[in-house]
């Protein structure tokens, strides 16, 4: 894997016509590298430093009993699938999911090409499921790994199991990207999906070229989704409002202990065990 | 005989007698026969008959690496009427250089030289040829005074020239030796002044010499382990890190995609604090928040024992916290992130506090408290601790309540000790106040398990 290397912002003016007010580009935020596996082409992008594109996703599956209509090796319907956290379109950044199912599946690696991503498939047992997400060569050469473990058989096993409600196992995670290509930041910087930062102040862009095949025929997004309405609600409120009041004790705490620290640091000396 | 007598007779058993007194080793044996090795030694001295019949002869012989036709003799070994063939077997042995002579013409046109004449390098050479370029003995022999030195340069430089001229675009003579490593007069010469000084160093020098480099050696063997083990924390902290997947635990799985990356980066990085990590996230070009926390989490608790980090997570659990954040957005892990230090901070005090305690407490043993207003003050420290107790923690009421009691406890005993020991009450009252105030609430610190 090739190494970033910074160049001076010289080398590039030519390609990217700029005014001279934008001449104050600090030269260490754009930096040049070389794309991973393109050797013989070896073509420069420029990067944007400082800037961090994130991409809230959830990926999960969720589970069918299949009732009377169950058999012994078709006992569950289940869908493995990965949505944008607010169920916004996810083609925009990722170009295909490969899902491997375990290997007595027939056809195990499924590769979905195009928004929803999600296999659905019948079978009576648990795995794990490797989701690799690929994304398009503007964003990242490089794929990303997830692992989730297929759960069909609720927790408390109280009962036969209702057709009517499914097992639903989901987990948030954001793909970051940290120093993301100006074509890519140039292309998602207002899409719903991706989460950008502020950008710095003077940082031009280049005209955003919109990437491979755009799936018109249908919408990427899952906000209609059939079954979004067993999709879970991440809000990072709770976890934060619990840990600022964690962290509340422990400073409390911590102020404590410091106090009791100086006050034992004085006594011990001056102590003589006396008459 | 007389183990016979001893034993009234021995019973009917009939050793196999082969030497005297045997009788005494075959009891000693369990009344059987001693063991014979089963090849005789005499008879492995013997040589078989051989078919060879040698005998030893006073014959003349020639050598032929002599130039006259002497003879001489010498005892020779005839194997059977058969007198050695060949050659005198020493004459293999008289090898000599091959010396390469030029011509008239070949030395005005490469080999003129300002310090050589012709005449003293025509002497050289014959030198050389007749004693096979030992140049001791042809230093010895030269008319004219020269260093071996010299000597040998012109030689080198002379035979480097003719084979150059001879074949000029010969490749094999481009890989002989003369040709690609040519004499160096200098550097042979500060050669020979350099081993004749370590030749004629005295005992003590060797000895100083000795311990100076001993002593360079261990610092050099310092600064690469400090190093190593700077770039071994590393490897193992992005390593650990690819390692952790707690793929049985639904919904909460960490993805180690790149992790062929980390190591390699990761080791040329020089410290393990967060700035390094989060500089070698930014060298991947994709990751998940979840990896990136759990990076983050490493390269913290690196310093820290395992027993340590398995306090930070108990201290997590019982606030109440996943120990790891259900959404971990950026904000989420950063606050994750600080928490976990806190509590680190936390951990490292109570430790202190309870180290000063055991400090203190060798002083303590012959005073216990003596203090008149103690109870009211340890209410008070009492209650302030109160609060801390989460609230939600079933067990905490209880932990309450034996706090109480242990205070109720401690008060009696100081009740108690007042009243035997009243000419202690000299003693500073505040500053006891003070201690006895540490004692409990560092042991109500140890109560509450951290």
């Amino acid at each position: 894997m090739s190494q970033s290397q910074t160049l001076p912002l010289k080398r590039h003016q030519d390609e990217n016509p700029r005014d001279d007010d934008s001449s104050d580009i600090k030269p260490s935020r754009l930096k040049i590298s070389l794309p991973s596996e393109d050797s013989d082409k070896k073509i420069l992008i420029k990067r944007v430093k400082d800037v961090e594109i994130c991409v809230p996703i959830v990926y999960g599956t969720i589970a069918f009993f299949l009732g009377r209509k169950a058999s012994e090796s078709q006992s569950h319907k289940w869908t493995v699938y990965v949505r944008g956290a607010s169920n916004e379109d996810l083609s925009a950044v990722v170009k295909r999911v490969v899902f491997q199912l375990h290997p007595s599946f027939n056809n195990p690696t499924r590769v979905v090409e195009s928004p929803p991503f999600e296999i659905s498939e019948c079978g009576w047992g648990e795995f794990e499921i490797a989701i690799t997400l690929f994304f398009h060569s503007d964003a990242c050469e490089k794929q990303l790994d997830l692992y989730h473990h297929l759960k069909l058989y609720p927790e408390d096993e109280s009962g036969p199991q209702n057709t009517k409600r499914p097992v639903v196992i989901e987990s948030y995670n954001e793909v970051v990207f940290p120093e993301p290509s100006e074509a890519f930041l140039a292309r998602v910087q207002n899409h719903p999906a991706v989460v950008v930062p502020r950008l710095p102040d003077g940082l031009n862009l280049p005209s955003p070229v919109p990437v491979e095949p755009m799936n018109d025929k249908e919408r990427g997004d899952t906000k209609d989704h059939p079954l979004n309405h067993w999709f879970l609600n991440f809000s990072e409120a709770d976890e934060l409002l619990k840990l600022a009041a964690a962290r509340q004790q422990v400073q409390a705490h911590i102020v404590k202990l410091r106090r009791q620290l100086t006050l034992m640091e004085g006594l011990p000396q001056s102590k003589q065990p006396s008459g | 005989m007389d183990v016979k007598n001893i034993l009234g007779g021995l019973p009917n058993f009939s050793f196999p007698l082969q030497e005297k007194n045997s009788s005494e080793v075959c009891a000693l044996t369990g009344g059987f026969a001693p063991l014979m090795p089963a090849v005789d030694l005499s008879l492995l001295k013997k040589k078989p008959p051989s078919d060879k019949k040698v005998i030893w002869r006073w014959l003349p012989f020639k050598n032929s690496a002599r130039k006259d036709d002497l003879q001489l003799h010498h005892w020779i070994q005839v194997v059977n009427g058969v007198p050695p063939t060949g050659d005198y077997s020493f004459a293999k042995y008289n090898k000599s250089v091959d010396i390469t002579r030029y011509t008239d013409e070949e030395y005005e046109k490469y080999l003129a030289n300002p310090k050589w004449t012709k005449e003293e390098t025509d002497q050289l050479f014959d030198l050389c040829e007749r004693f096979n370029l030992r140049f001791i003995v042809i230093a010895d022999r030269f008319p004219s005074s020269r260093t071996v030195e010299e000597l040998k340069d012109r030689y080198y430089s002379v035979s480097r020239a003719m084979l150059i001229a001879r074949n000029p675009s010969s490749t094999d003579v481009a890989m002989d030796p003369l040709v690609q490593e040519p004499y160096n007069v200098s550097q042979e010469m500060e050669r020979k002044r350099a081993q004749s000084l370590i030749l004629s160093q005295t005992k003590q020098q060797e000895r100083r010499d000795e311990e100076v480099l001993a002593e360079a050696k261990r610092i050099a063997e310092l600064r690469i382990m400090t190093k190593v083990d700077l770039e071994s924390e590393l490897d193992v902290a992005s390593k650990a890190c690819a390692n952790v997947t707690e793929r049985a635990n639904p919904g909460e799985t960490v993805s180690p995609s790149n992790t062929e990356l980390p190591p390699i980066v990761v080791s040329s990085m020089t410290s393990t604090d967060n700035a390094s990590t989060i500089a070698s996230l930014r060298m991947l070009y994709v990751y998940s928040r979840t990896y990136a926390l759990g990076q983050m989490v490493q390269s913290a608790s690196s310093s820290a024992g395992l027993r340590t980090i398995k306090r930070v997570d108990q201290t997590l659990q019982e606030l109440g916290v996943n120990l790891k954040p259900r959404v971990p957005t950026k904000t989420v892990c950063a606050e994750h992130l600080e928490l976990r230090n806190e509590i680190l901070t936390l951990l490292n005090l109570q430790k202190q506090l309870q180290n000063k305690e055991v400090e203190g407490s060798s002083f303590r043993d012959g005073s216990h408290c003596e203090t008149t207003g103690t109870p009211k003050r340890l209410h008070r420290g009492g209650d302030q601790d109160l609060t801390f107790v989460p609230d939600n923690t079933s067990s905490g009421g209880e932990r309450i309540g034996k706090r109480d009691q242990k205070r109720k406890s401690l008060n009696k005993f100081c009740m108690l000790s007042l009243g035997g020991n009243r000419n202690g009450v000299a003693i500073c009252g505040a500053l006891l106040i003070g201690i006895v105030n540490l004692v409990l609430s560092s042991s109500e610190l140890n109560y509450w398990q951290f």
